[in-house]
């Protein structure tokens, strides 16, 4: 059962996205609308696709057919630097952060790729150090994902939390339109989880972000998503709120169990 | 150097560079002319390795070819200097430094397409062969006999007119240049510039998810520091006044791999400290016949399997090992 | 007029085969271990000056016999030096970035140039070629060499059996299993290092038999090294990074289009393998055979 919400601002739209690796079919004919303002989240069972379908609308990889608009221009075959440009931000499974620099020097550098992006000129031409702009910034940024103590620290020394919040932090800094969260939770303790979707809320409360995140654990899912899609074996088989979907017959099949929990 | 916002080694790296200008100012007050002809030499091995150093370290590229760059600039003077005698040194320098960015421009769409390191490693193993072949063959610039008779020219500056054939006068003007070309290069990696090649060297897909364009900045580093090695090659035609096509040769590619592997990648100076131990090292092998590869190759082999933080990365180690420190590493782990 | 038309040909074909029974060992290496090995290049030219020095020590004879079996004993002398190089450069580099072990294959390739000169010396040395491989067949006003006929004959052969082994055979699935997905393979049993081990040694044997079976014919200095290695990393790019299949076609390709090209351009000799390299790069980045493994 496919419960469709009318979407009267659709942010970003997937249309018939197939995608196929050499021996198998990951993607088929996939459709995804997600409006301005929504926290969309894609489940399904491992192998489903959904990091494939994430790398498709993101720009790590082509989709072999089907397009994909944002904001209505087409950004099928665009590469990922020029849909950042555009407002997209996406976060990985596994914390990508530049390690073997502090802490700070990797929210500096996203901040001043956001300057670059959005064309502003840099006031001093031959500074070497980010400019008092730049660096105010910076300090709010910390602040804001609470890890202002930890700053020099070099990035690869931090806790697996704290890495994902350093890189919640950068996406942040590029100020997207949408912001793409691959498993934001993965790995942590309970109380992280908590932690980090209360961060999440608080961030998309505070910049008004539309959201798409993929997740395994359902707490999480049903906190935070205003629309739920599931993905099995590279079909879209039931989009609509996470109550529906929760209680759709199909859904229920595909998981084997009364879906508390785990997926 | 690494790991904060830039300021924090300005001081410490000019007062450095003060006192090294200093030594190189008063080397012909010592009286030895070979000496002060190694110290000039080793001046332009220093930015060739500061400039290798800038892709491989900053930017995470490895060239294999990059004495091209160092053989185009120095035949490209050479060359323009016979053909047209009239012209200022400065302008024929900067012109050889845009001929040789303009060739890594020109390598790098092709070779930076892809970003498998070895592809670009392979290309520029090609290139260094193409320059070699094309230096040996082609009547016009003395094929395996070399360039000859290179005279160092008369420098115009506006008040005064200094000639740089008469006494030391050459040796100070490689002194001043390779200062300024040095400052540069740090400039450049202290920089914006120079963060954002950091970023991509330690992560390019993470980079690019910042919306940088990572193929631009890595043929502009590429440029950057081709042009700056096709700088050091002008400079060296008339200091040495002869070019042969050894200088496009592979085996003195892997001079600022070597200097920069010794001394250490992560820090500014790296090169420069490897450039000079080797030195120390070749003046005293000079005289035995094959030796020098065998002692070129064994230290690189050494270095990485034992020491891939070079000399500096070691000391690095070591102080911080005193001061309780977590150490930079060396070399980027990766689990396949 | 057969001679204008054809001995390019047979030229460029004679220098493919050269070049990809170099390469077999290389593209072997790195499709498996992707490790570039710039070594290959040093070990072949050991390979060759220890044939040499064989051959002038017990078989001036000029025998084929005697030129096969020595360069065989070559290939063995080499593939043991390969065992110790694996032991102690390739195994400690296999998780560390990438770079550093193409900088310590490198200084390998170094030292076996120094290595060779200091043994050996920097004059020419050249071989005849055994009797029964000399003298060549003539059509018209084409001379072919038997020698040329041989090499080329033996390249197809060799390109035949690569090519039977990995597609046919248990031991050429357990190649391309390692290759693509080492991790799985040594999940489902197989031991990884050892097998690797192997490689790098029958890898290294190739690199040194085909230096002794194209000793004959050829200017022996301690240039040899960079010339082959060169032009074989440029057929394994071009042939799509480490496929055996790609490398072949790639070799006959650019030393064809080389060998006509020098015809034309005769100024600068072997420059055209480097246009047709770098115009096969433009148009297809990934190579001729993208994606395969093997």
């Amino acid at each position: 059962m496919i419960l469709q919400n009318s979407s009267d601002n659709p942010l970003l739209v997937a249309t018939d996205v197939v995608k196929d690796y050499p021996s198998v079919k990951v993607l088929k004919r996939v459709n995804v609308s997600v409006a301005e303002g929504d926290t969309f989240a894609v489940i399904g069972p491992n192998g489903a696709g959904k990091t494939t379908l994430f790398k498709v609308l993101s720009g790590e990889v082509f989709a072999d057919s089907g397009t994909v608009r944002f904001e209505g221009e087409d950004v099928t075959r665009m590469p990922e630097w020029k849909r950042v440009r555009r407002g997209f931000g996406r976060s990985f499974q596994v914390a990508r952060v530049f390690r073997e620099l502090a802490t700070e020097e990797n929210v500096v550098i996203a901040i001043e790729a956001c300057e670059r992006n959005m064309g502003r000129r840099p006031t001093r031409l031959l500074a070497c150090r980010p400019s008092a702009e730049v660096r105010d910034l910076v300090d709010q940024t910390l602040l804001e994902v609470g890890l202002i103590d930890k700053r020099a620290e070099p990035a690869r020394l931090l806790s697996h939390g704290d890495k994902k919040r350093l890189e919640l932090a950068m996406s942040l800094a590029l100020r997207p339109r949408i912001l793409m969260l691959d498993e934001p939770t993965a790995g942590m303790s309970p109380a992280d989880r908590r932690a980090a979707t209360e961060l999440i809320a608080t961030i998309r409360a505070r910049h008004r972000m539309t959201i798409v995140l993929t997740e395994h654990d359902m707490e999480v899912v049903f906190g935070l998503a205003s629309r739920v899609a599931v993905l099995h074996q590279g079909a879209m088989v039931a989009i609509g709120t996470p109550a529906q979907v929760r209680d759709d017959p199909m859904v229920r099949e595909i998981y084997l169990g009364t879906g508390s929990g785990h997926a | 150097m690494t790991s904060h916002t830039g300021g924090s080694t300005w001081g410490r790296d000019a007062a450095i560079a003060s006192l090294v200008l200093v030594v190189l100012a008063l080397l012909p007050f010592a009286g030895d002319k070979g000496l002060v002809f190694l110290a000039g030499t080793l001046t332009l091995h220093v930015i060739i390795g500061l400039s290798w150093n800038l892709m491989f370290g900053r930017t995470g590229l490895v060239s294999f070819g990059h004495a091209s760059f160092f053989a185009i600039g120095g035949y490209a003077f050479a060359w323009v200097a016979k053909v047209s005698p009239g012209l200022h040194p400065l302008l024929l320098l900067a012109a050889a430094g845009l001929f040789g960015a303009f060739v890594a421009f020109i390598v790098g769409v092709i070779a930076l397409r892809r970003s498998v390191g070895v592809y670009f490693a392979i290309l520029t193993l090609a290139l260094g062969q193409i320059v070699y072949l094309l230096l040996s063959y082609i009547p016009a610039l003395g094929r395996e006999d070399g360039f000859t008779g290179i005279r160092r020219p008369r420098l115009a500056l506006g008040v005064a007119s200094i000639d740089l054939g008469s006494g030391d006068n050459y040796y100070y003007f490689i002194v001043v240049m390779c200062g300024v070309l040095a400052a540069g290069l740090w400039w450049v990696m202290h920089g914006r510039i120079g963060r954002v090649f950091k970023s991509i060297q330690q992560d390019a897909e993470r980079a690019a998810f910042l919306g940088i364009n990572i193929q631009a900045y890595r043929i502009g580093s590429f440029a950057i520091a081709s042009g700056t090695t096709a700088i050091a090659g002008a400079l060296y035609a008339p200091w040495l006044q002869l070019l042969t096509p050894e200088v496009a040769h592979w085996t003195f590619s892997a001079r600022p791999i070597l200097y920069t592997l010794l001394g250490g990648v992560q820090s500014f100076w790296g090169p420069a400290v490897g450039a000079l131990v080797f030195a120390i090292l070749e003046y005293g092998t000079r005289t035995l016949h094959g030796l020098s590869e065998i002692v070129i190759g064994s230290i690189l082999l050494l270095v990485v399997l034992a020491f891939p933080g070079g000399l500096l990365g070691g000391l690095s180690r070591l102080v911080g090992r005193i001061r309780r420190n977590p150490p930079i590493a060396a070399r980027s782990e990766i689990v396949r | 007029m057969l001679a204008l038309l054809f001995t390019p040909l047979f030229n460029g074909l004679f220098t493919a085969m050269v070049v990809f029974l170099f390469a077999t060992g290389l593209t072997l290496v790195f499709g498996i271990l992707r490790i570039l090995n710039f070594a290959h290049g040093g070990f072949f030219m050991i390979g060759a000056y220890l044939a040499f020095s064989l051959t002038r020590l017990f078989a001036s004879d000029a025998s084929t016999f005697a030129y096969l079996l020595i360069s065989i004993l070559a290939g063995i002398a080499v593939g043991l030096c390969g065992l110790v190089v694996e032991r102690l450069v390739f195994r400690p580099l296999q998780h560390v970035d990438e770079a550093y072990s193409l900088i310590a294959t490198y200084a390998l390739l170094l030292i076996s140039e120094g290595a060779v000169k200091a043994i050996w010396g920097v004059s020419f040395h050249s071989m005849m070629t055994p009797a029964a491989l000399s003298g060549a067949v003539i059509v018209d006003d084409l001379v072919i060499p038997l020698f040329a006929i041989f090499i080329i004959g033996l390249g197809i052969v060799c390109y035949l059996l690569m090519e039977w082994i990995l597609q046919h055979t248990a031991t050429g699935k357990l190649m391309r299993s390692v290759a693509s997905d080492p991790w799985m393979a040594g999940m489902l049993g197989i031991n990884v290092p050892r097998f690797y081990s192997w490689i790098v040694i029958i890898g290294f044997f190739l690199a040194g038999l085909a230096g002794g079976l194209l000793l004959p014919n050829q200017t022996l200095s301690p240039n040899l090294a960079s010339v082959f290695v060169v032009q074989a990393f440029g057929v394994l790019i071009v042939g799509g990074m480490g496929n055996i299949r790609g490398t072949f076609i790639a070799s006959v390709l650019l030393c064809v289009i080389d060998s006509y090209g020098s015809i034309i351009f005769t100024e600068v000799p072997g420059i055209f393998f480097y246009v047709a390299m770098a115009a096969m790069l433009l148009a297809r980045p990934q190579g001729l055979i993208a994606g395969a493994r093997l």
